[in-house]
């Protein structure tokens, strides 16, 4: 039984089954190759001024403003950030996310934010809440209120023929500061033996082990793009955008995910107001974040959904403003 | 072959014309969605395109980029949609337990996407790998699972697909066969 390319094992499938299969195959192809625009798909390639100016044709994906919580959220959406209850200080970080955490999480600058009602209000019927200097929103939210809303809302009553401008991508654009696009989950192991002020370890020793599961965010900075960054091509509909890659944030480290236990000598384990005190597991939480984070680094996966996320996100967030092909490069 | 600059966009241009449809094709046949593939297809054409003069043979590279870039797209829905399961690197596993149901909207026709929709997904890819001609050994490292994982998939997905023919066949008896 011979396909098109190779040699099916056996037993064979029937004749009929073979020759349907090839027929099928083949108006599948007729199909694709007519619902394609070739000449455009190809004008993107070779028609541009440089070769950073590819673009890629999603047609059909992000063509509608309504499908950004569908989409977004199918992959990926908001992650719950969450003050651990008595070991707020204990790790690196004071915030936590499990594992069926929603994933996407959308920073604003403060000063450009269009969404009032201070640090814990609901947008949305989503919970939206501030840190110091940054707010931490629902990327749906985000989108349709903050920039899709008014941005399409201008583009509609303009015409579905205004030429996109640049100042309208990168009005969109910038503000967005910060995305979270993606979360990866790591197990981590760590042991620290450390000894006790100046008396030497074989004496006393403080032996730490941390066992459990830490996460790590691919991160994405809208933040300073410039005219430069964004390439237009009129014609198509169809904009590059210049931006760094995704980068890999500090690591969550998850205290309700973590057992940590102390091999401690017999002088040791009477000093309970050091084994009690949370401010010595710091660097055993240090060390885990460290784990995390290096994992995340060499995770490729994590990276290119983060790459993957990104390109989806602004495809959502461009169609508002007429884009209907996005092209990201990342440098 | 080394191909001079002033050629590359004319015979670029031939080569997307000519596979673009069939590249997006395979793509959807491997378990893409139909946009999705659009969107692998054209940016692997893009690193065609860059890579033109030193590519000896585009059909060949394009047939087996195409593989593991599909490959690397399920790998990754799998992994979004399955977050909470702790082992994501098998694509197996991973697949077998995370591909959307919506990737299915798009396949209601030809037939032949009728057909593959009755397979699981990693039964499906290593079937529409193997009908485009790659050996198991291939498939085994563009899927990352073994190569007997390969071979028992495919077995699997022969039957299913077997089955699925027999009771299309006795459901049209009487008329004209499927």
């Amino acid at each position: 039984v011979t396909s098109p390319g190779g040699k099916l094992p056996d037993p064979p499938l029937p004749d009929g089954l073979q020759q349907f299969l090839r027929d099928s195959q083949n108006e599948l192809f007729t199909e694709m190759g007519a619902r394609l625009d070739t000449e455009a798909g190809l004008a993107a390639i070779i028609g541009r001024k440089s070769e950073q100016d590819a673009v890629r044709p999603v047609a059909g994906v992000g063509g509608q403003t309504a499908e950004i919580g569908l989409s977004l959220g199918r992959s990926r959406s908001i992650q719950d950030d969450r003050t651990v209850n008595g070991t707020a200080g204990t790790g690196p970080r004071s915030t936590l996310s499990g594992t069926d955490a929603p994933r996407l999480r959308v920073i604003i600058s403060p000063g450009r934010s269009k969404i009032a009602g201070g640090p814990n209000a609901t947008v949305g019927g989503l919970l939206v809440r501030s840190g110091a200097a940054k707010l931490v929103i629902v990327v749906a939210a985000v989108l349709l209120l903050a920039v899709g809303g008014p941005i399409a809302a201008a583009h509609y009553f303009a015409g579905r023929n205004t030429a996109i401008s640049t100042e309208a991508v990168i009005g969109s654009l910038s503000e967005i500061e910060q995305v979270h696009v993606a979360t990866g989950s790591f197990a981590v192991n760590v042991k620290i033996t450390q000894s006790v002020g100046i008396i030497p370890c074989f004496l006393i020793c403080d032996q730490q082990e941390l066992k459990g599961s830490g996460t790590d965010d691919a991160i994405v900075n809208l933040n300073g793009l410039s005219k430069e960054d964004v390439s237009i091509n009129q014609s198509t509909d169809a904009v590059t955008v210049r931006m760094a890659a995704p980068v890999i944030g500090p690591a969550d480290i998850d205290p309700a995910a973590c057992t940590i236990t102390n091999s401690l000598g017999v002088i040791n384990s009477a000093t309970q107001g050091f084994r009690n005190n949370p401010e010595a597991y710091r660097p055993l939480y240090a060390e885990a974040a460290t784990q995390v984070h290096n994992a995340a680094e060499h995770d490729r996966a994590l990276l290119a959904e983060a790459e993957q996320s990104t390109r989806a996100m602004l495809t959502q967030v461009l169609a508002a403003v007429g884009v209907k092909h996005v092209t990201i490069d990342f440098t | 072959m080394t191909k001079r600059s002033d050629d590359r966009d004319s015979e670029f241009s031939r080569f997307y014309a000519a596979s673009i449809a069939r590249l997006v094709g395979r793509c959807v046949l491997i378990g893409a969605p139909e946009e999705d593939a659009r969107g692998i297809v054209q940016e692997l054409m893009i690193e065609i395109y860059r890579r033109w003069p030193e590519i000896r043979s585009p059909e060949a590279y394009a047939k087996r980029a195409l593989a593991f870039r599909t490959a690397d797209f399920l790998k990754i829905s799998a992994r979004t949609v399955a977050r909470d399961q702790e082992d994501l690197t098998r694509l197996g596993l991973a697949l077998s337990n995370g591909i959307p149901d919506d990737i299915r909207l798009v396949e209601e026709r030809p037939l032949i996407l009728e057909a593959l929709s009755q397979l699981p997904p990693v039964q499906r890819a290593v079937f529409a790998l193997t009908y485009d001609g790659f050996a198991p050994t291939d498939i085994a490292a563009i899927l990352s699972m073994k190569k007997s994982t390969v071979r028992s998939n495919l077995r699997h997905a022969q039957e299913a697909l077997r089955a699925w023919w027999e009771q299309k066949g006795s459901s049209t008896e009487g008329g004209r066969e499927p």
